[in-house]
């Protein structure tokens, strides 16, 4: 391994790490008490289906999207502090710092973050396949959204800016897939909003987790987490550009 | 009083300048509210569950205001940045804080929700934006009992929040009526004091009587939580955060 890229590892693992403990401690927390106070409840007062065995395989695919833009987001902190000009001033490259920054940030922050969720869809006995067919599917838009979210914070000064273009985003998207909500019930109050939401590609996926998976539904989740791999790759090293001028 | 005025214009000067931002909050808040409160409504047995819903964001939206004000001061002690020059007292400085994110919190909080409430009567709105102020006012006394316990100190502030306030959050009557929790979480429920307040909130909108608590006792807990960690918070921000009594 070369030393600019055991640098590059090296500095991203040590950015991720700083913050953990705070993060994992509220977001686990939170998650786990959504769970079994929530959602739990909810369950109690929705009567037209079984609704926990209906939110949990959406949920780490909403909240992946949302924790992977806040995470891309972060890097106008580096560039606002000009900690990105000690970093560049290593003997790193700056894609691969991007690039395994988000990979970290999905193994120690991610995926102990959402565990709560797994384990309570073992609990209420959905499938293994639908699991693994989350746990990729997920995982694969946590790498993308903290790309696009690293590209936007690296092209806008302004925080404000970023941060109501991203929060736009984030829960627009929260808004207009059927994550709490099942799909034919907006159609009773709105035709266009249940249009717009059938046409969401992120609908699709939910949609997919939600229902008996076949092995042609593996390969496709785990075609969907490579090209997120790729895209990852090709974001980071845009963002990388983008720092050094 | 001019320079508890002034102390207050700073805060909501400060907060509202950017208009983009305040727009793009309450686009954010309208869609995601509205789209998942009405949807939800057609799910639940709850009758009215969109407005039930709203009043829980807005109550949601006063405890996460509300911890803002204690992490301010953490990391203005930080920064040390004191307002011991003013010539004020030390309570009427943290009055015009609380007061002020009240303000704050109304402006960023209710016009997202105003589309929702538009469906169950404007006036309904009230008793919600009543909710947000009084879970502000709670939220940030427990901040400031916080913060004396962390001895000033902002990250363990933040991390005692992160531990504490999704307790006080979840195992409340916020999103979800009293008879449809569980039974592990009913202990938690009667102990917490947001509880009473979402209750009492719901109760004047008129939510029939049996999926809340006594509104008696739910009036009763409110008014004597409120008052007692006011008091406990104004007491200990004289003493311990701010340091010097003015005369």
């Amino acid at each position: 391994m070369s030393t600019e890229l055991r640098n590059s590892i090296f500095y991203a693992r040590s950015t991720v790490s700083k913050y953990l403990k705070f993060f994992f401690l509220e977001v686990s927390v939170g998650t786990l008490l959504d769970l079994v106070a929530v959602y739990a409840a909810l369950s109690r007062i929705v009567v037209v289906l079984d609704y926990l065995s209906f939110i949990l395989p959406a949920l780490p695919l909403i909240t992946s999207m949302i924790h992977g833009m806040n995470l891309g987001r972060g890097i106008w902190w580096w560039i606002h502090e000009r900690y990105i000009y000690y970093l560049l001033s290593l003997p790193l490259r700056a894609r691969d710092l991007a690039f395994f920054r988000t990979v970290f940030s999905l193994a120690m922050e991610f995926y102990p973050t959402s565990t709560p969720y797994y384990v309570a869809m073992l609990i209420v006995g959905i499938s293994p396949s639908t699991i693994l067919f989350v746990l990729l599917t997920s995982s694969g838009l946590f790498l993308l959204s903290s790309g696009v979210g690293g590209v936007i914070a690296s092209l806008i000064r302004e925080w404000f800016k970023i941060a109501a273009l991203t929060s736009l985003f984030q829960w627009g998207l929260f808004a207009l897939t059927p994550t709490l909500y099942a799909l034919d019930y907006l159609a009773k109050f709105s035709a266009a909003l249940h249009y717009l939401v059938s046409i969401n590609p992120l609908t699709t996926l939910i949609e997919l987790a939600r229902h008996q998976q076949t092995s042609m539904n593996l390969w496709l989740a785990t075609v969907l987490f490579m090209a997120s791999v790729l895209a990852l790759f090709a974001l980071s090293a845009l963002m990388a550009k983008v720092w050094r001028h | 009083m001019k320079a508890v005025k002034a102390i207050m214009a700073t805060y909501l000067k400060n907060r509202l300048r950017i208009k983009t931002a305040l727009l793009a909050f309450w686009a954010e808040g309208a869609f995601s509210s509205t789209i998942i409160a009405l949807a939800l409504s057609f799910m639940v047995s709850v009758k009215d569950y969109h407005l039930y819903y709203a009043t829980g964001v807005a109550i949601f939206l006063g405890m996460s205001y509300g911890t803002i004000i204690a992490n301010e001061l953490g990391w203005e002690k930080e920064w040390e940045l004191y307002l011991l020059t003013i010539p004020t007292r030390r309570a009427s400085i943290l009055l015009a804080r609380i007061t002020a994110w009240s303000l704050v919190s109304l402006i960023y909080a209710m016009p997202p929700l105003i589309a929702l409430f538009v469906f169950s009567g404007l006036t309904q709105a009230m008793p919600a934006a009543l909710g947000l102020i009084m879970a502000l006012v709670l939220s940030s006394t427990i901040g400031i009992i916080f913060l004396t316990i962390t001895k000033i100190h902002p990250l363990s502030l933040t991390a005692l929040h992160a531990a504490i306030m999704p307790l006080v959050t979840r195992f409340s009557t916020a999103t979800y009526p009293r008879v449809a929790a569980p039974a592990y979480a009913q202990p938690a429920i009667t102990l917490n004091p947001l509880a009473y307040i979402a209750d009492l909130v719901r109760y004047l909108q008129g939510f029939p009587t049996y999926l809340l608590v006594d509104p008696g006792l739910a009036l009763t807990v409110t008014v004597g939580v409120l008052l007692g960690m006011l008091s406990i918070a104004l007491h200990l921000y004289e003493r311990r955060v701010e340091g010097v009594i003015a005369k």
